[in-house]
């Protein structure tokens, strides 16, 4: 954690290949966390790029307080919530073909999931609602405690414990009904 | 789908581009502040230029004006003289009546000595103004005399006309210095000090030859081929030289002549060609004559 910060300082400082470092380690995770909230992958590129260009242009300060990855999923996770409110009305008028490049998507889980019963809980969580979606990924795919993934998701901790539960109960519906084991997961 | 390298590439490109854009913003806002601040001081200029541009046009009228009130304090003395004047004026509208002396003798290349004194009573109808003026000049020049002007002018603002009469009686054997002068100064009230007008008409008054001192009445002299002209000074018996002769003084009294008997005296460390002293009889003072140059 303490590196990325360095980093991001590094590029506030100058170097450009501070926010590159950066770019190159959490641009697959959130992309795969965008995407399971917008539901589009386009539209997730769209989003992950906006990010990182807010970072590079506006270079906001970043807060020690929380961990970076925590601070950038934040930044992160609004703008998708303004994209969704600024696009979502004009997008739904296109066909999903446009925007669903599902070859794209399942290469970039093989190549960040790595094992096949991560692709496999990833794509049972795509179909839960999108805060059970996060509350999940956040958890189980990026490592983040009750605490840092109630600071991303703007919650209370006994909010997200609570999120935890619901969407764990959601999550062992849906692989049950694929023929999958909760337990195995 | 890009990959990690990709979009830190099209992440550079496109905050490349969101500088650049924004310099040129900056550089265009400089650009048009700094057209804008020129326009606002072109525009000062022209306002400012509008504004003085009447006000100098009308600075030839206000100099003018100035330089006519500085022509109206101006005196013009005709002469070389020393002049003592007093002037008591009573002003009225209807009747007024005029009495004046005036003693003048004129000396040439010398100094030339006047006194005038003038009063000017009026029936009126209360309004009464009292004016005292003085004055010394030394030289042929025109003099300047502000305060003595000043103070005719409160004079004239208060009096609607006044009308001095002053006749010069010269002393003269032959009568060739007669001397009649006429000033005229007429006032008018106005706000501003320097739009004042004013005339005076002085006519010479008659002064009798017997109230003209002896060296007046008797202003020529003459010894063998020589003639002298009264200075109408006196001279200190220490500037006495050797006695000369007796001579015969004519006077004249228009057209009456007087004689009188007088001595001639020479003047120290001056020739008799240039000057000399004469005393008359039944006088102690010896008087300066110089003589006449053709």
């Amino acid at each position: 954690m303490g590196n990325d910060a360095d980093r991001y300082r590094r590029f506030l400082d100058g170097d450009d290949n501070g926010l590159r470092e950066i770019i190159d380690i959490y641009y697959n995770g959130l992309t795969l966390y965008i995407c399971g909230i917008v539901k589009d992958i386009s539209e997730t590129e769209d989003i992950v790029q906006e990010t990182f260009v807010k970072i590079a242009v506006k270079k906001p300060k970043f807060d020690p307080k929380a961990s970076f990855k925590t601070w950038l999923f934040t930044i992160a996770r609004n703008i998708a919530y303004n994209y969704v409110k600024r696009y979502r009305s004009r997008m739904s008028d296109q066909p999903i073909e446009d925007h669903i490049t599902l070859s794209d998507g399942t290469d970039l889980e093989k190549e960040y999931l790595k094992t096949q019963r991560n692709i496999d809980l990833h794509e049972a969580m795509k179909k839960l609602n999108p805060d059970y979606f996060q509350v999940l990924y956040l958890m189980y795919f990026e490592d983040l405690d009750t605490e840092a993934i109630a600071s991303i998701m703007h919650r209370s901790k006994r909010q997200i414990g609570d999120l935890v539960y619901r969407s764990k109960k959601s999550l062992k519906s849906i692989l049950e009904k694929a023929g999958f084991q909760y337990e195995d997961f | 789908m890009k990959t990690s390298k990709e979009m830190a590439d099209s992440v550079f490109q496109i905050r490349d581009a969101l500088i650049d854009k924004r310099k040129k913003r900056i550089i265009l806002a400089r650009k048009a502040v700094t057209a804008a601040a020129a326009a606002c001081v072109m525009g000062g200029i022209f306002l400012g230029v509008r504004h003085i541009a009447p006000e100098r046009n009308k600075r030839p009228d206000i100099s003018l004006a100035e330089d006519t009130s500085v022509s109206e304090i101006t005196t013009t003395s005709p002469a070389s003289h020393t002049d003592t004047a007093a002037v008591k004026t009573t002003s009225g509208k209807d009747e007024r009546t005029t009495e004046s002396k005036t003693y003048t003798s004129i000396r040439e290349n010398t100094s030339v000595t006047s006194a005038v004194t003038t009063e000017i009573a009026e029936e009126n109808d209360g309004a009464d103004t009292e004016v005292s003026a003085e004055r010394t000049d030394d030289t042929n020049d025109v003099r300047t005399r502000p305060a003595a002007t000043s103070q005719t002018r409160i004079t004239v603002t208060e009096v609607t006309k006044t009308t001095a009469v002053v006749t010069f009686a010269p002393t003269s054997e032959t009568g060739s210095h007669n001397d009649t002068s006429e000033q005229s100064v007429t006032g008018a009230s106005h706000d501003h000090p320097s739009t004042n007008e004013t005339q005076v008409n002085v006519t010479p008054a008659s002064v009798s030859w017997e109230d003209l001192p002896v060296e007046k009445q008797y202003s020529e002299a003459f010894i063998e081929d020589r003639k002298y002209i009264s200075a109408e000074k006196e001279v200190p018996e220490d500037m006495l030289g050797d006695y000369i002769d007796e001579i015969e003084m004519t006077g004249y009294d228009n057209e009456t002549e007087h004689n009188c008997k007088a001595k001639a005296y020479r003047l120290k460390d001056c020739p008799e060609s240039e000057a000399i002293a004469i005393r008359f009889e039944d006088s102690d003072k010896y008087y300066f004559y110089v003589i006449e140059k053709e």
